[in-house]
């Protein structure tokens, strides 16, 4: 299988290849995707010499390129974090490896990622937040166990549950080496991503400063940045509850007495300002499509569909509220063979076509048009 | 050296105890297996933690692993069966229909505007290219991948997908045949 260079050009006779034959030779495949040294002139040579070859040789060039596909791009930073991950993990307990096997399988219950950014250190005129992580912590009867990440490299840590916890750089994570039997906390400091089991009967709450994360299920992130004084939390899959929590009695000169609490689903996120101390619930930047199967992806290829058609699919699709005046816009079609791009992409096209405008208002899209005639 | 030699090099030090092959290896293949991954599932941290996990396994069983030439093909394929188990698994806790095909879709999209610039084309080429590849199917351009991105061979492409050699050359062949009549489609 490995191309064997210019050698194998010497042995080859190219004259009675046909166009399929080139595109499946390798050595041509390195010299249309640019992979070979400059110095191997090979084929460009054997082109010169065989004019009669060039439409054989534009037309397989043609079909290679076509072939190439788009590829997801990953840093070389991110490659060498995750090989380092890798080789830091390799050890020859074989036990470690089925707790992590588990926890792979039954991570599909939930990804909780928390970030609390450790202050803004440029505003350091204003009154910092106030530790409540530490003193949640000597809040707690029971002895908890504190993993503090000291280190440059994420710090994986399991949990007695099958959970797993990657804590970030300067960050830190209590929680008890046995969970309660009706319920699992931990409480963090810092980012962290979380990789919870699902278990119903005992529920698992994260306390990060004054906002509590309870996994209903599935799949969600929190990203806490202290330093924009904000806690994000945002759901992908399933349900997720995010609640303000009642200050430590001695802190209480901060202004919420009243516990705010909102349910999330999927694409809906909650921002917690921190001051004024508020809740608020609105869209992700990027909604992603909600259960989706390969099986019932979602059809967005429009031909000539009447835009409330096209607005409900796309409510389906990403389990998003549209709002519009179906009168005025009764006449208006589209036709648009939407595939990957995301949510407000399709929305900018269409509103494009129909000559409207969208916004987005608390987890609603509102449409106004002037409609199509 | 080719990257045929200088894995097989790597696989044999490694399967010895040599932490330093280990690593040269995840590292020679690590965006090989995210760029293979990342067109199984769209969620990438499933992609990461598959390939994390395969790499451990690997370590752990060093000693009963064979000599192989193909590390590649070898790792590749573990990795695809790993994403698909793990989806499967999903499935089924999510209480869904047992019976749907445990093989997701694949993700590979051929967005060609860009690429066919540096190739005579025109528009009418690219229109019908377009409709082409739109047609394709999944398996089709999974092999495809396999093929020209990974650069494995029929026999290689035929035991990852579980499918028989003379369909994978019947599939890419079709392919080939589609995308040239393209080419004289004035």
């Amino acid at each position: 299988m490995a191309s064997i260079g210019s050698r194998t050009a010497f042995i080859m006779d190219y004259s009675n290849y046909t166009s399929e034959d080139f595109v499946l030779d390798d050595y041509f495949q390195k010299w249309v995707a640019g992979k070979l040294p400059e110095e191997d002139t090979f084929w460009p040579d054997w082109v010169r010499e065989h004019p009669e070859k060039g439409p054989l040789i534009s037309q397989a060039t043609f079909v290679l390129k076509a072939l190439d596909m788009d590829h997801e791009p990953i840093s070389d930073q991110k490659v060498r974090e995750k090989v380092r991950q890798i080789i830091d993990n390799a050890t020859d307990k074989p036990v470690s490896i089925h707790p992590f096997y588990q926890s792979l399988w039954f991570r599909a219950a939930a990804a909780v990622t928390l970030l609390l950014g450790l202050g803004w250190y440029l505003m350091s005129q204003q009154k910092p937040a106030p530790m409540l992580y530490d003193e949640l912590v000597i809040a707690q009867p029971q002895p908890l166990l504190e993993k503090i990440n000291n280190s440059d490299q994420p710090l994986r840590i399991s949990l007695s549950d099958g959970s797993v916890i990657t804590l970030q750089p300067n960050g830190k994570l209590s929680y008890p080496e046995r969970f309660e039997t009706d319920k699992r906390e931990v409480y963090l400091l810092g980012e962290g991503m979380f990789e919870i089991t699902k278990n119903p009967k005992q529920p698992f709450y994260v306390y990060a400063n004054e906002l509590t994360t309870k996994v209903l299920g599935t799949r969600f992130s929190v990203k806490a940045y202290a330093n924009d004084k904000a806690i994000i939390v945002k759901v992908f899959t399933g349900k997720v509850s995010v609640q303000t929590r009642n200050p430590p009695a001695h802190s209480s000169e901060q202004p919420f007495n009243q516990r705010e609490g909102i349910i999330l689903t999927p694409n809906q996120m909650a921002v917690y300002d921190r001051p004024p101390a508020h809740l608020t619930r609105t869209l992700v930047e990027n909604p992603v499509l909600v259960k989706t199967t390969p099986e019932n992806k979602p059809d967005f290829h429009f031909e000539n569909t009447p835009v409330s058609q096209v607005f409900e699919r796309l409510e389906q699709g990403y389990g998003v509220k549209i709002v519009y005046d179906s009168d005025q816009l009764k006449n208006c079609t589209v036709t648009a063979p939407f595939d990957n791009e995301s949510l407000y992409e399709k929305l900018n096209l269409i509103c494009k076509v129909i000559r409207a405008s969208y916004e987005v208002i608390d987890t609603q899209i509102v449409i106004s048009s002037r409609g199509c005639n | 050296m080719s990257e045929y030699t200088v894995a097989t090099e790597l696989w044999t030090a490694f399967k010895k105890g040599d932490k330093e092959a280990y690593g040269n290896l995840v590292a020679l293949f690590y965006k090989t297996l995210y760029n293979y991954g990342t067109k199984l599932t769209r969620d990438k941290t499933v992609v990461e933690d598959c390939i994390q996990d395969l790499f451990l396994e690997l370590w752990q069983r060093r000693e009963y692993l064979s000599e192989t030439e193909y590390v590649r093909f070898y790792l590749l394929k573990s990795l695809r069966r790993k994403i698909y188990a793990q989806q499967s698994l999903q499935q089924k806790w999510l209480h869904q229909s047992l019976e749907t095909n445990t093989e997701g879709e694949f993700l590979g999209e051929f967005s060609i505007e860009t690429r066919m610039i540096e190739v005579e084309t025109t528009e009418h080429h690219l229109k019908k290219l377009n409709q082409l590849l739109g047609k394709l199917t999944r398996r089709e351009r999974e092999v495809i991948y396999l093929k020209f991105y990974q650069e494995l061979d029929y026999e290689q492409i035929a035991a990852i997908m579980s499918i028989n050699y003379q369909s994978v050359r019947n599939l890419i062949y079709t392919a080939i045949k589609e995308l040239q009549s393209a080419w004289f489609e004035e």
